[in-house]
């Protein structure tokens, strides 16, 4: 798509030492963050003339061009000529591997290669709930073809997910999009699901708790296929892909150039393909019996016991594709026994997963966040929590933690009242018949179940309203910057914000004693613009200067040359060394006497030490009334 | 460690604009520099530091510098008093 940022776009690309000299890019609030292999090949000097480009900066081994608050549309331009990837995440999370524990890593890992699928995945979650809806109430038949066809766009996503992953995985891993796709594409090849439905070769660990059947072989060893298959898995594809990010490595550096396009992805698919399937496939197979096996165990131990670990540990096993290795165990239960007992602690899990985004969703002012938590926690309702765990509560770990204890908790009210589930229904609120002994009418489990969800979800949601922050540093991370915390100020006095270089004194407008803004006041009074602590005043009280808990400081001004009135219609609310809130009244001054006695009311609003910020942004020529955001600072 | 003392003659005192043009000439310098009037000490290199001071005409401060050019820093805060306050 064009933008008007196009020309921008490609001067910039061509300045920094064109397409192959960019590692990665990114963008926070006001900049492009460019990671170059050769900065002496960038043309910082013309970058700096460049109309659009406010000026650039090298730190922390980033060259940052500065672009302001629109900086998210000459990124999207700059990425569409560049083809550099959606970037932001991506960088941050390599940069922080080494110091990250491996569980840490591969969450970051997961929702990263997450991240810019979530629109969809809410979507299609959204799409499956309401199906569900109408199946339940029966709008709609689910033999009919409107529900397939319907049905097919949802789950479409969700069954194909591999190869989606598959791409975003190989956008992380610095390999080959296409590559990484047909690695997933593979996986879901339709002759391949159709092996693990035919006729078993032979049975391997016969006798064990790990018996599995092998369909077919690669080269005379045997491939053992997951219990479930590959479909709608995740980590299976991004270890594939990781590693086949390092066998196309070493290829590219063997291959020579010329049929480089070509034999590089042909060896990588060839060795990386069987690799998965020999490698991963057991592994999956066999974690997922041991799984199956000791949530027999710990049934027979303790009933108790095992709802709490089922209903505790049920979404991590989703996410790890091992929930298959206990699904078998229902499905033997229901035709021996008519019912199971050992799973029912998996049902509580999704619901406190809802509960928990319902209360990021009260507590959250990241718009971002909420955006997604509405349709995160819809679809949760209807068992669809796939948006919820990789869009919200994993990337923010704690959350998700949370929506384990309480499904945990859930599940071991489950196990302890002894809850029969007599089939797999639905999901979510409509799985509750599954509770419900057709044959009897015995709704007792039902009942049960009720009660689990309730205490699963009140649980997960006062914890939940109790510990969630939207974590300033967190959430820059994923979106905009590591390197800093932002801060905003608000605004001091009712009036419009202008440009301080229109201020008429150059002590203030050559930006010497600070960057920042200026205000025509329509009102005489000034409030904190942050909690803070009143670290200048002068004795006139014509000027206040604040310094904010991390360290700000705020110069407020009013009117120019005012010292001059040496005091007369000011009046100061505050004094010096006091610690004032966001809104407080510091001081009043009477605009028209000022201004009848000729001078200006014009009040620059200043950060004195803006050398402790990377970043200071605002926007101006609007009329703003106390306390709209006028101005935030990134730290550095 | 230098210093050297300075009677203010500017009437306003040292208010805003004077304070950042202080500061800017301070900030020149790698040297630890301190602004001393009456009991309060401030570092000159701080903006609202030397705001807060409230320093008003016939007022004297002193002017210490300590560090590797502090002989340059006390030759160009001098200057810049004489200049400017």
């Amino acid at each position: 798509m064009a933008s008007k940022y196009d020309a921008l776009a490609r001067i910039i690309i061509q300045n920094v030492g064109g397409k192959s000299n960019v590692i990665s890019l990114s963008h926070c609030i006001t900049r492009l963050r460019f990671k170059l292999k050769d900065v002496s090949k960038a043309n910082t000097e013309v970058l700096k003339r460049t109309d659009g480009v406010v000026t650039v900066i090298q730190s922390g081994g980033q060259y940052q061009v500065v672009i302001g608050n629109h900086v998210p549309d000459v990124f999207e331009a700059v990425n569409n000529i560049g083809g550099f990837g959606t970037g932001a995440s991506e960088e941050v999370s390599t940069e922080h591997k080494e110091k990250q524990s491996p569980g840490a890593a591969l969450i970051d890992i997961i929702s990263g290669v997450f991240q810019p699928t979530l629109g969809v995945l809410a979507a299609t979650g959204m799409i499956k709930g309401l199906l569900a809806l109408f199946i339940f109430f029966k709008v709609m038949s689910n033999t009919s073809g409107t529900y397939q066809l319907l049905y097919s766009a949802a789950d479409g996503f969700f069954y194909f997910l591999p190869i989606f992953l598959g791409l975003n995985a190989a956008k992380k891993f610095n390999m080959n999009q296409f590559t990484g796709m047909a690695i997933g594409a593979s996986l879901l090849y339709p002759s391949i699901v159709a092996l693990s439905s035919g006729k078993a070769l032979i049975t391997v660990f016969t006798g064990t708790a790990f018996q599995t059947n092998v369909y077919t072989e690669f080269l005379g060893i045997p491939v053992l296929l997951p219990a479930g298959g590959y479909a709608s898995t995740v980590v299976p594809i991004i270890f594939a892909v990781f590693i086949a990010s390092k066998i196309e490595k070493f290829w590219k550096k063997i291959i020579p150039d010329v049929v480089k396009t070509f034999v590089v992805p042909m060896l990588t698919l060839t060795i990386s393909i069987p690799l998965t399937f020999l490698v991963i496939g057991p592994i999956a197979s066999i974690l997922s019996s041991a799984v199956g096996f000791s949530a027999t165990n710990v049934y027979n131990l303790s009933p108790i016991l095992a709802g709490i670990i089922v209903g505790t540990f049920w979404q991590v096993l989703v996410i790890f594709g091992l929930h298959w290795g206990l699904v078998p165990i229902l499905f033997m239960n229901y035709s021996s026994l008519g019912y199971d007992s050992v799973l029912s602690g998996f049902f509580a899990p999704s619901f406190a997963q809802t509960a928990v985004v319902l209360a990021i969703l009260f507590k959250t002012k990241d718009k971002k966040i909420r955006s997604l938590a509405i349709p995160a926690a819809i679809s949760g309702i209807f068992g669809v929590t796939e948006p919820a765990i990789y869009g919200i509560t994993l990337p923010k770990k704690k959350p998700f933690i949370i929506s384990c204890i309480a499904g945990g908790i859930g599940g071991g009210i489950m196990g302890l009242a002894g809850c029969k589930s007599y089939m797999l229904g639905g999901l979510g609120i409509f799985g509750f018949p599954n509770y419900i002994n057709s044959k009897t009418n015995d709704a007792s489990s039902m009942l049960w179940a009720i009660v689990a969800v309730a205490v699963a979800m009140i649980i997960g949601f006062v914890l939940t309203m109790i510990t969630y922050k939207d974590d300033v540093v967190e959430e820059s991370a994923v979106v905009h910057d590591i390197a800093g915390k932002e801060e905003i100020i608000y605004n001091p006095i009712k009036g419009e914000v202008i440009a301080l270089s229109l201020v008429e004194d150059d002590a203030f407008s050559t930006g010497a004693l600070g960057t920042g803004v200026a205000i025509k006041p329509t009102e005489g009074v000034v409030v904190a613009p942050v909690d803070a602590v009143v670290s200048a005043l002068f004795p006139t009280g014509h000027a206040i200067g604040l310094t904010t808990e991390h360290g700000a400081e705020i110069l407020i001004h009013v009117g120019m040359n005012t010292v001059k009135l040496n005091g007369k219609h000011f009046t100061c609310n505050v004094k010096m060394g006091e610690a004032v809130k966001k809104g407080q009244i510091l001081q009043l001054f009477d605009r028209d006497a000022i201004k009848s006695e000729g001078y200006s009311t014009i009040t620059p609003v200043i950060i004195t030490n803006t050398d402790k910020f990377a970043d200071i942004s605002y926007s101006t020529g609007k009329t703003l009334n106390q306390q709209d955001e006028l101005m935030s600072l990134l730290h550095k | 460690m230098k210093n050297f003392n300075y009677k203010i003659t500017d009437d306003l005192g040292i208010h805003a604009r004077p304070a950042g043009l202080l500061v800017k000439e301070a900030g020149k310098y790698s040297s630890k520099i301190q602004l001393i009037c009456g009991e309060k000490s401030v570092e000159a290199k701080k903006l609202l530091g030397v705001m807060g001071m409230g320093i008003k005409c016939k007022q004297t401060v002193t002017i210490t510098a300590e560090g590797e050019d502090e002989a340059a820093a006390i030759e160009g805060m001098k200057a810049f008093f004489q200049e400017n306050l």
